[in-house]
């Protein structure tokens, strides 16, 4: 298809909407949005009420539970009793506090209540989930992804070196390309409950923070959690460790941040000298240098040319498929090329043809870069051209 | 005026304009793109303490847009309101007049309506938002294969539905 021809058409269509102001009525929807959640804050307490006499309700989540405690045994002191959950009976099971208690398995824990910390507030809410094989019986919000669950097989580990195996699990909400994920330790507690123990480690659901992609576990308690730089052009892996100290998990070995990934693109631009042509026009080529001074390559670099009162692009070559289409059809026109991938510390040359077709000397116009993906210096992502017209 | 709020006052008032205009083409009616703005406004507006800071409110705004809006569809699995017969296809006239544009305009309304929301998300983004392909699978939570995909989709689908757009975005293969 003619890109160009689309995008022109498509900002026609959307000319027919209708400016309006929806300030208030954003504000009305936040603040009903803010109700909405405070009712679901109550009905969770009502919930867990319940939970505690052994009535079969899913669990709700409760917002206003984060950050998660050290240790919650309080929260979920009885499972909910329903017929695929494997815990034992809370009442009837209750063993001496030295007493050794049952290893967690994997069943209970992939059927299991679980309390996570804060997240993200918008559409994976802190609270506590109740869980089936591994996915989550509610989803938090009624636009929440529908991946809400645990990634990978539980670890079955004693992970509070108490001498009872607990459970650690990774598990993962995905409103966006990059996961909310958070790591969280669970343990048996003396009523034989299956309770969230803490939380070893979480990341955020907005880029760059990076992703958990994995976790292990060693027999002294330590668990590794392997994360994802998910930063622009960033694609390194980290095992980071962490331990429990009696009252919370710290980590204990690895690094803390990826190192900032440099993504540079700078744009100049020569001074121009259009020609007289026979037709009384003056033509003349543009030359255009895109570098990429950053440390990764940039794969889907685009320009765009911003053009004089009078002056067209007649031909472009140096871009993908020496193609140009109009991204603005102005004033003044908007020229937008994609380029070619850029390899760190190479650089690419464009050139443009223009025609003036004005009276007196054209005006100067504007070239800007974009990687696609956020500059670190955006200073530079941006020329300005001088076109000189001459007789001859 | 909390300080906080007019901050929020001045991004609703400079940016819904440009919100519109995409949330428009998502859903192809004034109410649905008023109705899908005002939503992702209002959860930008939960999430003001961090997002004005950061610098990212639009983008978060935008994402939140794009998520509403296919989540919403997911829910109703009802046509949109803007579907319906397509006009009758326009002459061979290669400089369209004012009518056979409008003609076209209404075309081109009907075909996106007969997409699926991120077929129509994806067109919106590299077309309109000249988003690359990297980004438009940022904002979607999808990957780089999956925009492409669905692109390719779209626009077979867009051929399909509509043959004389077809004729109009034939691949010219010239500079321009």
């Amino acid at each position: 298809m003619n890109d160009q021809r689309l995008r022109l058409d498509l900002a026609e269509l959307a000319d027919e909407v209708t400016p309006v102001d929806l300030r208030d009525r954003a504000l009305r929807t936040s603040r009903r949005i803010g109700i909405q959640r405070a009712v679901a804050t109550s009905a969770a307490a009502l919930v867990l009420l319940g939970a505690a006499t052994g009535t079969a309700f899913a669990m709700m989540p409760d917002r206003r539970a984060d950050p998660l405690p050290a240790t919650t045994t309080s929260v979920t002191a009885t499972p909910t009793p329903t017929p695929d959950v494997t815990s034992p009976s809370p009442s009837s099971d209750v063993k001496p506090a030295d007493a050794p208690r049952a290893p967690l398995t994997v069943d209970e824990v992939r059927n299991a209540n679980i309390r996570l910390g804060t997240w993200n507030d918008d559409f994976c809410p802190g609270g506590t989930y109740r869980f089936k094989d591994g996915r989550s019986v509610y989803l938090p919000r009624e636009d929440s992804p529908g991946e809400f669950g645990m990634l990978g097989t539980p670890s079955i580990v004693d992970v509070d070196r108490d001498g009872d195996l607990d459970a650690v699990v990774l598990i993962t909400c995905s409103p966006f390309a990059t996961r909310a994920q958070q790591v969280v330790a669970l343990h048996r507690t003396e009523s034989g409950a299956v309770a969230t123990l803490g939380q070893v480690t979480i990341n955020g659901a907005y880029p760059a923070g990076g992703e958990l992609t994995e976790i292990q576990t060693a027999a002294d308690g330590t668990v590794r959690v392997r994360w994802r730089d998910t930063q622009p052009g960033g694609d390194a892996a980290q095992w980071r460790s962490y331990r429990w100290s009696g009252a919370g998990f710290h980590q204990t070995d690895g690094p803390r941040s990826f190192p900032k990934v440099s993504i540079d693109l700078k744009v100049a631009a020569g001074p121009t000298t259009l020609v007289k042509q026979a037709d009384n026009s003056y033509q003349g080529d543009l030359v255009v240098t895109v570098r990429n001074i950053g440390k990764v390559a940039i794969d889907q670099p685009s320009i765009r040319l911003t053009l004089p009162r009078s002056v067209s692009l007649t031909k472009v070559r140096g871009v993908l498929n020496n193609k140009a289409s109009v991204q603005d059809s102005g004033p003044p026109t908007v020229m937008l090329c994609v380029l070619p991938p850029i390899a760190p510390g190479k650089s690419l040359t464009i050139t443009y043809t223009l025609r003036f077709a004005g009276g007196g000397q054209p005006a100067s116009g504007v070239l800007d870069v974009s990687n696609g993906q956020g500059d670190n210096d955006e200073s530079n992502n941006q020329a300005k051209y001088a076109l000189t017209t001459v007789e001859s | 005026m909390d300080p906080l709020l007019s901050e929020f006052d001045s991004f609703v008032r400079t940016r819904t304009p440009a919100l519109l205009r995409s949330a428009y083409l998502l859903t192809g009616d004034q109410h649905l793109a008023e109705d899908l703005v005002q939503s992702a406004l209002a959860r930008t507006h939960r999430s003001w303490n961090r997002l004005h800071h950061s610098g990212n409110a639009e983008a978060y705004t935008r994402k939140t847009m794009y998520h509403l809006q296919v989540s919403w569809w997911r829910r109703r699995r009802v046509p949109e309101s803007m579907t319906g017969d397509l006009p009758e296809p326009r002459g061979g006239d290669s400089a369209p007049d004012h009518a056979s544009q409008t003609t076209l305009r209404l075309t081109l309304r009907a075909a996106l309506a007969k997409l699926s929301p991120k077929q129509r998300a994806v067109l919106v983004m590299r077309f309109f938002e000249d988003r690359t392909e990297v980004e438009a699978a940022e904002m979607l939570g999808v990957t780089v294969g999956t925009v492409k995909s669905q692109t390719s989709k779209a626009l077979a689908k867009l051929r399909t539905v509509a043959p004389e757009l077809a004729e109009l975005y034939v691949l010219e293969g010239s500079a321009r």
